[in-house]
Parts: C-alpha cells; sequence; structure tokens
C-alpha cells in the first residue's frame, strides 16, 4: 500500500470531529427551535389569557356603572393594537369591543379556552362573564404569534448553529495543533544520521510520543552498533583479504620471472586469475564497506578507469566526463564490467557517459563475443529480480556472473539499476571483431538519478 | 637500490624480496619492528613499511624516523585503503603510500618515481657536469662532443652509481657500497675499488671523489 492510500489520522479525526459537531449542532438546533416554539406559544397564550382575566374585572366594573351602549367600542388613544378583545352576549351580538376587534364576534365559543384560527387569522381566548349572559374573547392575530414564534427559533437555531460550527473549527484546529509534534518528529527523524555520536537526540514534546521517542532512539542505537560492528568486520576483512591476495600475485610475478618458458603461460593465466580476484575481492570489499551509504562526488569517468589495470583493452570514453557518483563504487562496478569484457574477448570498449533529464546514463560497449539474445534476456530478467536484502535471485540468475550482480549493485545503491541492452556496432565499426564489423559485443547501461546526490553546502 | 622491507606476512614478504632482487635490488627483510630497527642502516636507500605489524605501527616507525631527520624515500605498504588512512600515511612522512593487494611492477615504479624525487630528478634524469643520467631508463649518456655518447654500465657499476646519485653531496662509506651489493666485509673492499676505478674510467674522473679514510662521494655540483 502505498503512503497515499494510508488512511490519515488528521483526515479521519477531523471527519469524526466534524460529524459530530455537525450532528450536534442540528439536533441542538432542532430542540432549540421546537422547545422556543412551544415555550413561546404557552407564553403567548398564558399572555393572552392574563389579558382577558384582566379586562374580565374591567369590564364587570364598567357594566355596574352602566357601561357603554351594546355594540359598543371603547375609547383609545391611536395606537398600533396587537391585542383585541370584545363581549358578546348570547344571541353572538358584540356588546363591546376594542377598537381594533372586528365587528363580527371572533369565535362562537361560550366556555373558557382557546380557539385558533377564528375568522381565519385570529387566536382567541374565551372567557364567559359570571352572568351567564355574555362572553369575553380576547384575540391576538396568528401571523403576528408565529412572526415573533420564527424570530425567536431562528435566532435560537442560528446561534445554536453558529456555536456547533465554531467547535467543530476550533477542533480541527486543536487536532492539527496536537498532531503537529508528530510531524516535527517526523522531521527530525529524516534528518537523523545514526552514526553520528554527536548529533542531538530527539525530543518527545508530548507524552504520547515519548514511547515512540524511546523506540526510535533503540533502533539507532542498536543501527549504529550493527554498522560499527559491521565496519569492523569489513575493516578486518580487507586487511586479511588484501595481504594474502598481493603475497599472492608478488609470488607469481617472482615465478614469472623464474620460471622455464613452458610454464610460462599456465602462470601468466594463473597471475591474471589472481589479477580478477583482487579486483572482485576490492569491488566486495567497497561495497559492502560502503553499506549503501554512498559518498557523492562530482567525478570524472577518465580518471576512474586510469587508475584501473586495463593491460590490453583500449578503453575510450565519449560525452561527458565528470558525473555525480560514489567513486570508489563505480570504480569497482567499471573494473567488474571491464573485466567482464576482457573474459569476453573485447579488447576494445567504448564508454559513453551522458547526462539527460536528471540521470547519469553510462553505457559501455564492447568488440568481443557478447552476449546472446535469449541469455541476455534471462540475465536481464534475473538482475531485474535481484534483491538488496539478502535474498536469492530467480532460478534464471545461474549466468548472472557476480561482475554484473556487483555492477547492478553498485547501480541500484546510487537509485538507478543496470540493463543489458541488443547488441550494436561500434562507432566507427570495428573490422577487427570476432563477430564481424558491424554487430559486436555487449551493451551494458548502467543509469542513476542525478538529483540523488545531496547538494553541497554553501 | 638497497631496500629495507618490513612487511610480517611470510608470503607477501618473500615474494616482494624475490621480486625486487630479481629487478636489481638489493633487499633486507624484516618480519618484525624490532627486527627492522636492527637491520636499518645508512646503507637502505629507501624504505617499503606495513602499517600493522605484530609488534607496533608502522605509520608511527615512519613518524619518528622523520622526527630524526631521516630524509630517505618511505613508501607504505598497507591494506587499509580509507581516504583518512591514506592522509594519515602520507602526514605521517611517507613519501607514496600503496594498497594491497598490488601489482609487484607498480611497486617498483613507485619506487623509481619516489627515488627521482629524493635525488632531484623528477624527470628521471640527472646531469651531473658532462655525465647525464637516466635513472627511469637505467642508461648513462657522457657529453664530450658534439654528440652524446651512451657509456654500458655493469649491473654492478650500475648499483654503485645508483648509490652515490641517491646520496649526492653525502660521504657514503665503503661498508655501506660493500652492504648494498650484498658482500659481507673485507673481502669485498677490493671489488668496490675496482668498480669504482671502472666508473672513473668510463664516466670521467671528476664525477666520483675519494674521501680518504671514509668513502666516497659525488660532489653536488658534479
Amino acid at each position: 500500500m502505498s503512503p497515499r492510500d494510508l488512511p490519515s489520522i488528521r483526515q479521519r479525526l477531523g471527519r469524526a470531529l466534524g460529524s459530530i459537531a455537525l450532528v450536534w449542532a442540528l439536533g441542538m438546533t432542532t430542540g432549540v427551535g421546537l422547545l422556543t416554539h412551544h415555550l413561546l406559544d404557552d407564553l403567548l397564550d398564558g399572555a393572552l389569557r392574563e389579558s382577558a382575566e384582566i379586562l374580565y374585572g374591567l369590564v364587570v366594573v364598567a357594566d355596574r356603572d352602566g357601561g357603554p351602549a351594546s355594540g359598543g367600542m371603547l375609547p383609545a388613544p391611536p395606537h398600533q393594537e396587537n391585542l383585541v378583545w370584545q363581549l358578546v352576549d348570547l344571541r353572538g351580538e358584540v356588546v363591546l369591543r376594542s377598537h381594533k376587534a372586528p365587528e363580527a364576534r371572533l369565535t362562537g365559543r361560550q366556555t373558557e379556552g382557546f380557539t385558533s384560527d377564528a375568522l381565519g387569522q385570529w387566536h382567541v381566548f374565551s372567557l364567559p362573564m359570571r352572568d351567564g349572559r355574555n362572553t369575553l374573547h380576547v384575540a391576538q392575530r396568528e401571523d403576528s404569534r408565529r412572526a415573533t414564534q420564527w424570530l425567536a427559533m431562528g435566532a435560537c437555531m442560528g446561534l445554536t448553529l453558529l456555536l456547533g460550527l465554531s467547535a467543530a473549527w476550533w477542533l480541527n484546529r486543536g487536532l492539527r495543533r496536537e498532531l503537529q509534534p508528530l510531524l516535527d518528529l517526523s522531521n527530525e527523524v529524516t534528518l537523523l544520521e545514526p552514526l553520528q555520536p554527536q548529533q542531538p537526540g530527539l525530543t518527545a514534546t508530548r507524552t504520547e510520543l515519548q514511547p515512540l521517542v524511546a523506540a526510535i532512539d533503540g533502533l539507532t542505537a542498536r543501527l549504529a552498533q550493527r554498522v560499527a560492528h559491521e565496519r569492523a568486520l569489513a575493516a578486518h576483512a580487507a586487511h586479511a583479504l588484501r595481504t594474502p591476495l598481493a603475497g599472492m600475485d608478488a609470488q607469481l610475478a617472482v615465478a614469472l620471472k623464474e620460471a622455464p618458458p613452458a610454464l610460462q603461460p599456465r602462470l601468466t593465466q594463473t597471475r591474471e586469475a589472481a589479477a580478477r580476484l583482487r579486483r572482485v575481492v576490492t569491488a566486495l570489499i567497497t561495497l559492502f564497506r560502503s553499506g549503501g551509504e554512498l559518498h557523492w562526488q562530482q567525478a570524472s569517468v577518465s580518471a576512474l578507469l586510469q587508475r584501473l589495470p586495463l593491460q590490453d583493452t583500449v578503453v575510450q570514453v565519449r560525452g561527458m566526463d565528470t558525473v555525480p557518483c560514489d567513486p570508489d563504487l563505480l570504480s569497482a562496478a567499471l573494473s567488474n564490467l571491464l573485466d567482464n569484457a576482457v573474459r569476453h574477448g573485447a579488447k576494445r570498449v567504448d564508454v559513453h557517459v551522458a547526462v539527460a533529464q536528471g540521470q547519469v546514463r553510462l553505457t559501455l560497449r564492447d568488440d568481443g563475443s557478447g552476449i546472446p539474445e535469449a541469455q541476455r534476456q534471462t540475465l536481464q530478467t534475473a538482475l531485474d529480480a535481484q534483491s538488496l536484502d539478502g535474498r536469492p535471485a530467480l532460478p534464471g540468475a545461474h549466468g548472472l556472473g557476480l561482475g554484473l550482480t556487483l555492477a547492478d549493485m553498485v547501480a541500484r545503491t546510487h537509485g538507478g539499476r543496470l540493463h543489458l541492452l541488443p547488441s550494436e556496432p561500434l562507432d566507427p565499426p570495428d573490422p577487427s571483431c570476432p563477430s564481424g564489423p558491424t554487430a559486436c559485443g555487449a551493451v551494458i547501461a548502467m543509469h542513476w538519478p542525478t538529483q540523488a546526490m545531496a547538494p553541497e553546502p554553501g | 637500490m638497497k631496500l629495507l622491507l618490513l612487511e610480517d606476512d611470510p608470503i607477501l614478504g618473500e615474494g616482494l624480496r624475490d621480486f625486487l632482487r630479481a629487478e636489481g635490488h638489493t633487499v633486507d627483510w624484516a618480519q618484525r619492528l624490532l627486527d627492522a630497527r636492527l637491520l636499518l642502516s645508512d646503507a637502505h636507500d629507501a624504505l617499503l613499511v606495513d602499517w600493522q605489524l605484530p609488534d607496533g605501527s608502522g605509520l608511527d616507525w615512519v613518524r619518528s624516523l622523520r622526527r630524526a631527520q631521516d630524509g630517505r624515500p618511505i613508501l607504505m605498504l598497507t591494506a587499509r585503503d580509507l581516504l583518512q588512512d591514506r592522509i594519515s600515511g602520507l602526514a605521517s612522512g611517507a613519501d607514496d603510500y600503496l594498497v594491497k593487494p598490488f601489482e609487484p611492477e607498480e611497486l617498483v615504479a613507485r619506487l623509481h618515481a619516489v627515488q627521482r624525487r629524493a635525488v632531484g630528478a623528477p624527470g628521471g634524469r640527472k646531469r651531473l657536469g658532462d655525465v647525464d643520467i637516466d635513472l627511469q631508463a637505467r642508461c648513462v649518456w657522457l657529453h664530450q662532443g658534439d654528440r652524446p655518447e651512451r657509456v654500458d654500465l655493469t649491473a654492478r657499476e650500475w648499483q654503485l652509481l645508483e648509490a652515490l646519485v641517491g646520496r649526492i653531496g653525502r660521504i657514503v662509506e665503503k661498508a655501506t657500497l660493500e652492504g648494498l651489493m650484498g658482500g659481507d666485509g673485507q673481502a669485498h673492499s677490493n671489488v668496490i675499488e675496482v668498480h669504482i676505478a671502472n666508473l672513473r674510467r668510463k664516466l670521467g674522473r671528476g664525477l666520483i671523489e675519494t674521501v680518504r679514510g671514509l668513502g666516497y662521494r659525488i660532489p653536488n655540483d658534479g
């Protein structure tokens, strides 16, 4: 699973908190809205009832004092009347009313209680008078009541929703802030160099990160110990292998001087084999000691080739010369590739170096016997299947020599690969080529990215 | 050249000793630092020193030789190939640093190179008056007419000349020259005199001075 496919803690927590905040906001809004509506309805009804009860007393007093004539209307200053009332007799005629009250009776009800949508627009509370002849109706306009209710509900719901969304934003912000130390720790781990003892340790800025920091510290300590152990082993192996190899070559060189002519070819071959063993061992020690840790430099390919014992092979460098690489490792790879070429009869090797589209491409073409096409594909498959973690390659890797394997490992350590390409003629064609001047030798290309080279300070 | 080889590995040491002898050098081989200290004499023209030895560090020995103003060419032979090791080796005073495994031919080539630098003939040629010595090609030319004339020297004569050129301006004792030629003292004193006489006959009487009772010298001005 690639990092992009993995679930994000921040996104998941953010979504969960956002959903919770939204549901809470909607639930609270609905609840508050309904409650407000209900309470306000009760409040308005209570006000209507109390108004009726106050008017009841006033009507009784007015009636005892003779009161206005039937169908009359109480005097009042000009005003906006939100509350109207009527005094209706048993026949259903309006005896007395407030000046904004309709002339027609609001409702035929003669018992105490509420009536909605009276005359299509009034909410009425009816209260029978104690003489049993009249009924007092006190009313509010339905639309006025609804407007008040909606206003109160809207305000409450809006405020609740705003509060809920604010809570979601605040939680998300808090979540980001609390996850930031994890990102900071990741950045610290990225810059961590376990093999540099002077480097300051990781810092845990949250209690929850302490176990993680302790685990990483433990891991780096184990890694450093293991690398130190391997380096010590490599140094020991280098000494243990290099000296006998030098001794073998020195003895063979003396033997070549002292031996009779009949023995010279055999000794020469033995010395060549020893030289090859020397190159392979040197490359292996270099590769093992590097441990995948590259020392990037701008290195001259021709200078690297000059350091290699090429004997009778003519090596020409074309194209660019300076490339970013680990010179020791590239030298080890070139040494083994050239050794392969010589063993397959090459007398001339063209090395073409190019840098394009962020890739270094180093191609070796030789005039040796080359690699048969079927075997080339098998070897390429085996190279592709090769792993750097010690797992065996594919069964088809039987023909994969140590030289190609080493060169591929060097290319991979640089972040690139080794490719066995179809044979191509040398340019210019080589008439002495064993398989003819136009189709000749092996073509092996190494490529690796230039951007893998760390920028130099300053 | 008379060389002191300090190498503890018997196979490598023996191989190098025999190869260098086959190349015409005289080689004293020590396998321990203690033996090398005892063997070292003024007769040695150059030292080949391994770093890691059973009884100490070759590097420290090189450092102590340089502190004692010993200016002879020294080559470090070692399996330590890290950049820091190479820097340490050269910083200790070694003139060259050869990482094992190496081919003995390369060792001989480097030995000649440091020797040429040591006698002030980096290009391989040393002009001493009328005598032109090519240390690399091992041949001598005499300028006495319009055209220089090549002078043929025997192996012994060349050995003596090389030893004297390598210590130019200094007195070289007879015993040192005897040691250089693998001699064991009095019995060969006359041989040295005979070879010196031959060199004077071939290259002119003024080239080699006799310092009575001490030895021979090629003066700085030739």
